[in-house]
């Protein structure tokens, strides 16, 4: 049941002092701030970030109940709304005066919904009727006005890491106007409808904010409509209906997500999979928009695994009450006092936590039975190497073992992604060579991600283990790695020769030599020098090797001298020579060394040979048949006299 | 008749000059007494050859055969009376191949003691003497070289169930149609006559299919089948060669068997008994067939049929030559020198030659003969000997001495038709001998050294063999040919058999009958040999293994231009001539078609 | 005008008739079965032409014996292999101990027409034929008598000589009729296995098919996978391989090419029960499997001899070029369900390979073919030159193949360049 939790909260959340009537809760989204402000901010606030150094605390002057509160970027400049009229500004710049300074909005008798930073100093106020883009001047405690818009407003959702408003707009409310902020620029992007389930009449305000959120999945902007469930539709269920908010252009209708149930809903983003949390069956389901193809221009999308709750979270007690002895609470999951946040924070303002969620990947093993599903699934996620290697070494062995098309899909899979990675790889090299002026800018190194699942990995993690497994039949084991070579090729990527030793040692562990002997003769195992090395290790077992080997290195043409040792180390002195002579090096080689070899062999025939051969040499070289004292052929000349007598010498006249 | 025993013992030793026959008959006797009674019952064996002659001397061609054939029958009654015991269970042998019969038939002749024959009886005192001299100079190229062969008494009494004996690298068998065995160069005859009689079942089985056996094959051995008349040859060896290679020597052991008793003799011994025994006529002679296996074994010339002559400054060559036109007597047809076993000089008889040559295949088993026996090396021999490829039916009479004795190097050979010459050719050997100490040619060949393919200058040429075609006036030349000494690597006798096997190899290649070759070039493992035909010459070349292609072609190139140069060293490139016909009466010879006519006979 | 003159002779010249070699006996035999005089005939177990006269027989496998006995009397443990004869050449082989081949060929002759009605003169060609040939032709005989019925050992454990002999009837007379002594050449000697030149990438997916196939049929113990009659894969051992390979491209598919030679492969297969369009189709076995009533049999071939002994089913499933041998344990009974399941899992995906295969070798032309000689060669040098004596009378391109694969048996490396240079001289 536990490896059945493929969402859990995160550990060590940050903690904050919970919500009460002297202490309201306030969450930042911008800087992923906790405010705690008791009583209006005289006995303080406690701000509260994602890491412990960016939490503050401080007083403030009780100036009334705050509305909102948060800080710029930096915690430059804090902002707090306490009237529908004002916004308080409080300079948190070192050696800047610290004196607090108000501002009102611009537009008459219109109430400040809000505000949102939009830069160190930069900030706008989201009025009933349009916004005001202001810039912060703290030195001189005033605002300037930098661009305003006049527009009805409902209400409006922020996303600071796309820094992109969005107003709810129209009497329905279903009318949502963009806006992007950019240093000091805020240009408004085309508005677009949300389809309501059903049309009030008489018109009244019917797309709540709780019901809309805005993400990047994949990179790209999303407005997620939580589309509730009613009777006239004939939908089955609720669904969540995406609609991408590209920077230029028309926001469209691209994807729907079936929630098949009713109820109440929550949405997360987390590793580009869309978490909706369902309170009443206490369950949570993920989608994976690119999971399936782009068919239409609306896709819809069942959840990839079956609803499971979050992992259960423990609290341990606190404070010096606690004992070890004591089990640390339970805490209530999927509560009504939860609020979520985008795209992945969990706030339990009752409790005084804030979460982060977080997908486990290895659950989904066991959940997605599809293979080729499932590595669509992994491969898009972010620390999934090591759960893709277990999923091949799973479907390789016991009894679920995989289907050859099922491992040549997955091995297809991987690969692609492989390849595109290298590909990558290899243009920005090449673009680096060709010279960094105009390519550093237009190319950054590609980043290797998780899903880049390489032969030294598949050989470390999955094929050695896998081969070297007992009870496995050696056929699969053959057909396996022959399906990863066969996918590799299949994609241009190089094989590595471990790989190939590897088919060979498995090859030869069962005497199929002749099979080993087909590969080599369609070149499926190609030649490097390891592999050549391997070859010759195997003659004792499989004398044909031997031969195999020879040609491989010579195919190689880069290997003349290991191929000239192979020779000698066979005694055929000659072929080495004759070898030598080929590649034209027969020159410069010591004269000792094959006198040596020709030596060992006693076969004084071979010797004759030999020598005569380097005395040719020396004639032609130097104009004397005699060996240097440098050659160290001394006790060969001796031996050589003993055989064949002085007179067997060559003649410095003989020409 | 009487008379002409008494030649065949004349002149034991030269002091005693003119010395009458029965003393030195008396005086070699009491070397050996069954020579005694050998040579009384020697008288049928030499009628048969002398009255050969006698019928066949009086110039009429035609008459010949028909006459001598009456004389034979009659003469060879006479025979059968001793033959007796024999005869009663032989002839019923008229089929005998089973081994049993022919273990029989062979124990049978163990008792005849009775081998008179002049040659063998000749060869019978050799091999006496044998014992005090021992082989030594006289031997042809190569032969010292050669694997010398043990004494004989060694091969014939080997086990013939042995593992040693199988090893041998080639068995050579004669048989006799009749299943006989006649000569085996390893073990004994009778050991091995159940073998032959195999042998014999055989090759007369696949003939009663109407059909004829040629060889069999197996992984280890070739064994070729050669019937000659009423003689089967088998050699069974493992040496590699070809088939034809291996009959190309059979040949060789026939023809040395008829140079002893001639084709037609062996055929009339077997008309008229089918299951005679002929070791008798052959009996102490089979040294001379494993001197002549051996040799086969070793020297190159067989296997070229080509003499190999010593190189020699053309100058003393001729001086030589000169020395041998001028000592000459009538009936004398060839003189020839031979020194360390290689020829030095042959003069001809211009009417001889005219009308057939000297095949180097009969020059080949004369200095076999010569070599094979140490007998001659004591005084003067004159004995009867036939030259199968010059006519396999008649003898001429050949007068054989050393000039250098003791260290017998320098051999003379002076052939004549007439058997009575045996003084006036003894003259011509006097004469020879004077003439050669008097330009102290003697000490010149004696310095005469063979040459070595160092002095080619052609580097990675180890050793060569080279037989022109482009002789001056080739049709009545002696084929030669020339090749250097084999040195270092191949001085060890292993060696040796190693690179003569290559060249058999080639050879056999270049001379295949269905799929001859005109060049090979061939890198074996431890030489790289390059064997060429062309009509000018044949070529075999051995190089280091390291010569490549171009630079062996680029060799050849040079050796020919180097064998031009030397030529006239080489080669004999013009052989002298002489005339000893007493009546120039040439020109009512009688046409060439008549096999049996080959020219010296019309001479007489 | 001499040669005018001499111009009609040359023309009768040319009436000579040539007599290619033709197979004259061909029997087997064990002494040890009819040792006592007068029981000679036991010791035959085969022999053609049988209408021959017993007494015949026996005198020509009498002399057999002989010969083998003579030989050994020089080396016990190397009998004769051949005997020559002025007018024929026999063969000898001794497959399983005691047991002996026995090929006898007629020399190729010339027959030469005589003038005036004389009766023509008949020439022996006596060193036309190559013992090396004939001797592989003969162990060819054995093999593909082992391929179809198991050792003679084996026979006569399960049914004495007379199951022996019968098989021997049953298979040989048949068998030589298909012998083609004229044609023989190199190739019989080293039972040479061309193997289709492929790409490396359609060489793996060929790889993963038959691995496919294998896991999904798992009955199936071996695979091998031609193309255009030439070898790509081999599950097989070499030798046994070798020898089905011969009987594959020699036997079976000629017998089988008329749809291949119609223009477009085989016609297209109407869909079966949910199956893709194929053109798959068994060349053993059933000839339909619609007909219910056909049998579903398979010809038993018998592989490893030496050691595992194993019987196994041959089903040859082809699609247009690509054929496919599927190799099954004789125990297993093979039911029509089964070929189905082949039949519809196979079909397409080898369609589709066939396809790509042709294509591949369309693009790849270059890549010249290839004769792998058996890497465990067991020539002599010698021979090896003999049989390039006998390549000088043959097309040049088998000399190149030669010299290509001679490389594999190294001991003889050197010898094996001398011969390519040998046969560039003599070509």
């Amino acid at each position: 049941m536990n490896e059945e939790y493929y969402l859990e909260l995160r550990e060590n959340p940050v903690q904050f002092e919970h919500a009460s009537s002297v202490n309201n809760v306030f969450f930042d989204e911008a800087n992923k701030q906790v405010f705690a402000v008791r009583s209006g901010g005289a006995t303080g606030v406690v701000v509260k970030g994602p890491d412990d150094k960016s939490s503050v605390a401080f007083r403030m002057d009780d100036k009334g109940e705050v509305k909102c509160i948060k800080f710029s970027i930096g915690n430059k400049i804090l902002a707090v709304q306490r009237t529908t009229k004002s916004v308080d500004f409080i300079n948190f710049i070192p050696d800047f005066p610290h004196i607090e300074f108000s501002h009102e909005c611009k537009t008459k008798n219109a109430s400040v919904l809000g505000f949102c930073w939009t830069n160190w100093n930069e900030i706008v106020f989201v009025t009933d009727q349009g916004i005001e883009f202001y810039q912060v001047l703290p030195d001189k405690r005033s605002l300037k006005l930098l661009k305003s818009q006049s527009i009805n407003v409902n209400w409006y959702i922020y996303c600071p890491e796309t820094s992109v408003l969005l107003l709810s707009t129209t009497v329905q409310g279903n009318v949502l106007q963009p806006f992007a902020f950019k240093s000091g620029t805020m240009s408004k992007m085309s508005k677009f409808e949300i389809e309501l389930p059903v049309v009030p009449k008489p018109a009244k305000l019917s797309l709540s904010e709780r019901d809309i959120a805005v993400a990047t999945i994949y990179s790209d902007l999303y407005v997620m409509y939580l589309k509730h469930h009613s009777r006239t539709t004939n939908s089955p269920g609720a669904e969540v209906v995406l609609y991408h908010l590209p920077r230029e252009g028309a926001c469209k209708k691209t994807h729907v997500l079936k929630l098949n149930t009713t109820g109440k809903f929550a949405l997360n983003v987390v590793d580009n999979l869309v978490v909706v949390h369902h309170q009443s069956s206490l369950t949570s389901i993920i989608f994976d928009i690119k999971l399936q193809e782009p068919d239409c221009p609306v896709n819809v999308h069942q959840a990839v695994l079956p609803g499971r709750s979050i992992h259960p979270f423990k609290i341990p007690r606190t404070g010096p009450a606690a004992a070890p002895s004591q089990a640390p609470v339970i805490c209530e999951l999927y509560s009504s006092t939860w609020s979520v946040f985008q795209p992945d924070i969990i706030i339990s303002a009752s409790e005084g936590y804030l979460w982060y969620l977080k997908v486990k990947l290895q659950p989904t093993l066991n959940l997605l039975q599809d293979k080729g599903k499932l590595m669509d699934f992994l491969l898009r996620r972010r620390d999934c190497k090591m759960v893709i290697l277990s999923v091949c070494s799973q479907m390789l062995v016991g009894e679920e073992k995989g289907s050859l098309p099922v491992v040549a899909t997955v091995f297809d899979k991987l690969n692609q992604v492989y390849k595109e990675y290298l590909d990558a790889e290899q243009t920005y090299t090449v673009a680096m060579e060709s010279g960094p002026s105009r390519s550093s800018s237009s190319y950054k190194r590609p980043v290797r991600t998780q899903a880049v699942i390489d032969q030294s990995d598949m050989y470390t993690h999955v094929l050695s283990t896998f081969t070297e497994r007992k009870g496995v039949c050696h056929k699969f084991i053959i057909a396996v790695l022959m399906e990863y070579i066969r996918s590799l090729n299949q994609y241009q990527i190089t094989v590595q020769h471990y790989l190939y030793e590897l088919v060979i040692k498995t090859l030869v562990h069962h005497n199929l030599f002749y099979m080993l002997h087909q590969f080599l003769q369609y070149h499926v195992l190609s030649d490097s020098k390891p592999l050549a090395c391997l070859l010759l290790s195997l003659e004792s077992t499989y004398p044909p090797a031997h031969q195999l080997s020879l040609d491989m290195l010579k195919r190689l043409s880069t290997a003349n001298d290991e191929i000239v040792e192979v020779l000698l180390s066979k005694q055929q002195v000659l072929g080495a020579l004759r070898f030598v002579r080929s590649v034209g090096g027969h020159d410069n080689v010591s004269a000792r060394k094959f006198l040596d070899a020709a030596r060992q062999t006693s076969d004084s025939m071979l010797f004759y040979t030999i020598f005569r051969f380097f005395e040719q040499r020396n004639l032609r070289l130097r104009g004397n048949p005699g060996f240097n004292q440098g050659e160290h052929c001394e006790e060969h000349v001796a031996y050589f006299k003993q055989m064949f007598g002085e007179q067997a010498l060559m003649k410095p006249a003989a020409v | 008749m009487f008379y002409s025993r008494g030649v065949c013992w004349s002149s034991g030793c030269e002091k005693q000059g003119d010395v009458s026959p029965v003393e030195n008959h008396i005086h070699c006797d009491e070397g050996q007494p069954q020579t005694e009674e050998g040579s009384e019952a020697a008288c049928p064996g030499i009628s048969i050859v002398t009255d050969g002659f006698a019928d066949s001397a009086p110039g009429d061609v035609s008459g010949g055969p028909a006459s001598c054939e009456g004389e034979e029958h009659t003469h060879l009654d006479s025979q059968d009376t001793h033959l007796d015991s024999e005869d009663a269970h032989l002839d019923s042998e008229h089929t005998h191949l089973s081994a049993e019969q022919a273990l029989d038939s062979a124990s049978g002749e163990e008792s005849q003691e009775d081998s008179g024959e002049f040659v063998a009886a000749m060869l019978a005192r050799s091999r006496l003497e044998e014992q005090g001299l021992g082989v030594k100079g006289g031997s042809p190229p190569l032969a010292d070289t050669g694997p010398s062969p043990p004494p004989p008494g060694l091969h014939r009494d080997e086990d013939v169930t042995a593992d040693a004996w199988r090893a041998h690298r080639k068995h050579v068998f004669v048989l006799s149609e009749a299943g006989k065995p006649i000569y085996s160069r390893y073990g004994s005859e009778e050991a091995l006559s159940s073998t032959m009689g195999v042998m014999m079942a055989l090759v007369s089985f696949v003939q009663s299919g109407d059909n004829t056996i040629r060889s069999v094959h197996s992984d280890q051995h070739t064994v070729v089948f050669m019937q000659q008349g009423p003689l089967v040859l088998v050699s069974v060896s493992s040496s590699g060669q070809s088939e034809q290679q291996l009959r190309h020597e059979l040949r060789y052991v026939y023809n040395q068997i008829v140079s002893m008793l001639t084709q037609a003799s062996i055929a009339r011994i077997f008309q008229h008994k089918k299951n005679y025994d002929l070791r008798r006529l052959l009996a102490g002679s089979e040294k001379i067939l494993d001197g002549l296996l051996d040799l086969l074994d070793c020297d190159p010339s067989f296997l070229l049929s080509a003499v190999h002559c010593m190189p020699l400054a053309s100058s003393l060559r001729d001086a030589l030559s000169h020395v041998l036109q001028k000592a000459i007597t009538p009936n004398l047809v060839f003189s020839i020198l031979i020194a360390q076993g290689q020829l030095v000089t042959i003069v001809q008889e211009r009417t001889v030659i005219e009308d057939a040559r000297l095949e180097p295949a009969d020059l080949h088993l004369l200095l076999n003969l010569i070599g094979a026996s140490s007998a001659f090396q004591a005084g003067e021999i004159w004995t009867p000997i036939c030259l199968p490829s010059f006519n396999p039916d008649c003898y001429f009479y050949a007068y054989i001495s050393y000039l250098d004795p003791p260290s017998c190097s320098v051999c003379l050979l002076l052939l004549s038709t007439d058997k009575e010459a045996f003084y006036a050719v003894a003259e011509c050997k006097r004469k020879i001998e004077e003439a050669m100490l008097a330009q102290n040619a003697l000490a010149a060949l004696a310095k005469a050294r063979p040459y070595s393919a160092t002095q080619v200058g052609v580097s990675d040429l180890r050793h060569f063999m080279y037989k022109p075609f482009d002789v001056p006036d080739n049709h009545r030349q002696l084929t030669q040919f020339t090749s250097p000494e084999m040195e270092s690597p191949y001085s060890s006798e292993a060696e040796k058999t190693r690179l003569l096997d290559l060249y058999r190899d080639l050879h056999g290649r270049i001379h295949s009958t269905s799929r001859p070759l005109k060049l090979i070039y061939h890198v074996a493992e431890r030489e790289t040999l390059l064997a060429w035909v062309t009509s000018k010459f044949e070529l075999y070349t051995c190089f280091s293994p390291l010569v490549t292609k171009a630079s062996s072609i680029n060799a050849i190139t040079k050796l020919l231009r180097w064998i031009k140069k030397e030529e006239e060293r080489l080669f004999i490139r013009y052989p002298p001539k002489y005339s000893t016909t007493p009546n120039p009466s040439r020109t009512r010879k009688a046409p060439e078609h008549d096999a049996t006519d080959n020219g010296f006979l019309s001479l007489l | 005008m001499l040669c005018v003159f001499f111009s009609p002779r040359m023309a009768s010249g040319m009436q000579e008739k040539q007599y290619t070699p033709s197979l004259l006996s061909f029997f087997i035999y064990n002494p040890k079965f009819g040792p006592r005089e007068g029981e000679e005939e036991k010791k035959i177990l085969f022999y053609h032409p049988s209408e021959l006269d017993k007494n015949e027989k026996i005198r020509s496998v009498g002399l057999c014996e002989a010969i083998v006995q003579f030989t050994r009397t020089f080396c016990p443990t190397k009998p004769a292999k051949s005997l020559h004869t002025q007018k024929n050449r026999q063969i000898f082989y001794e497959p399983e101990e005691h047991f002996w081949m026995v090929m006898v060929v007629r020399n190729p002759m010339i027959e030469k027409p005589n003038k005036d009605g004389k009766p023509p003169t008949i020439e022996y060609q006596e060193d036309e034929i190559l013992d090396s040939v004939y001797g592989a032709v003969l162990q060819q005989c054995y093999s593909m008598y082992k391929l179809f019925n198991g050792t003679f050992g084996r026979a006569m454990e399960a049914g004495g000589v007379e199951m022996l002999t019968q098989k021997l009837e049953k298979f040989f007379y048949r068998y030589l009729q298909t012998l083609h002594l004229q044609s023989c050449d190199l190739l019989d000697v080293f039972g040479g296995i061309s193997f289709f030149p492929l790409d490396k990438m359609t060489y793996l997916k060929i790889q993963s098919f038959v691995n496919r196939v294998e896991q999904s049929l798992s009955l199936i113990k071996y695979t091998a996978f031609l193309y255009n009659d030439q070898l790509i894969w081999s599950g097989l051992e070499q030798d046994d391989m070798r020898i089905l390979y011969k009987y594959l491209t020699t036997s079976l598919f000629p017998r089988h090419t008329e749809p291949e030679l119609a223009g477009r492969d085989s016609p297209l297969r109407p869909e079966v029960a949910g199956n893709l369009l194929h053109y798959g189709r068994f060349l053993t076995g059933p000839a339909s499997l619609k007909d219910p009533d056909a049998k579903i049999r398979f010809p038993r071939i018998f592989v490893n001899t030496e050691d595992s002994y194993e019987e196994l089913h041959l089903i040859v499933y082809k699609a247009m070029s690509a054929a496919v041998c599927f190799m099954i344990s004789a125990a297993e009974d093979l039911t029509r369900e089964f070929c189905e399941q082949l039949d519809s899992l196979v079909g397409p995906q080898l369609t589709l390979l066939a396809s790509d295969i042709c294509e591949q070798y369309n693009i790849n032309r270059r890549i010249s073919g290839s004769v792998l000689i058996s890497l465990t060669l067991r020539q002599t040098p010698r021979k090896c030159l003999a049989l390039l004596a006998l390549l000088s009378s043959n097309k040049h391109t088998i000399g190149a193949h030669i010299k290509r694969n001679i490389c594999y048996f190294d001991s003889q490396r050197s010898q094996a360049c001398a011969l390519f240079q040998y046969s560039i001289y003599t070509i």
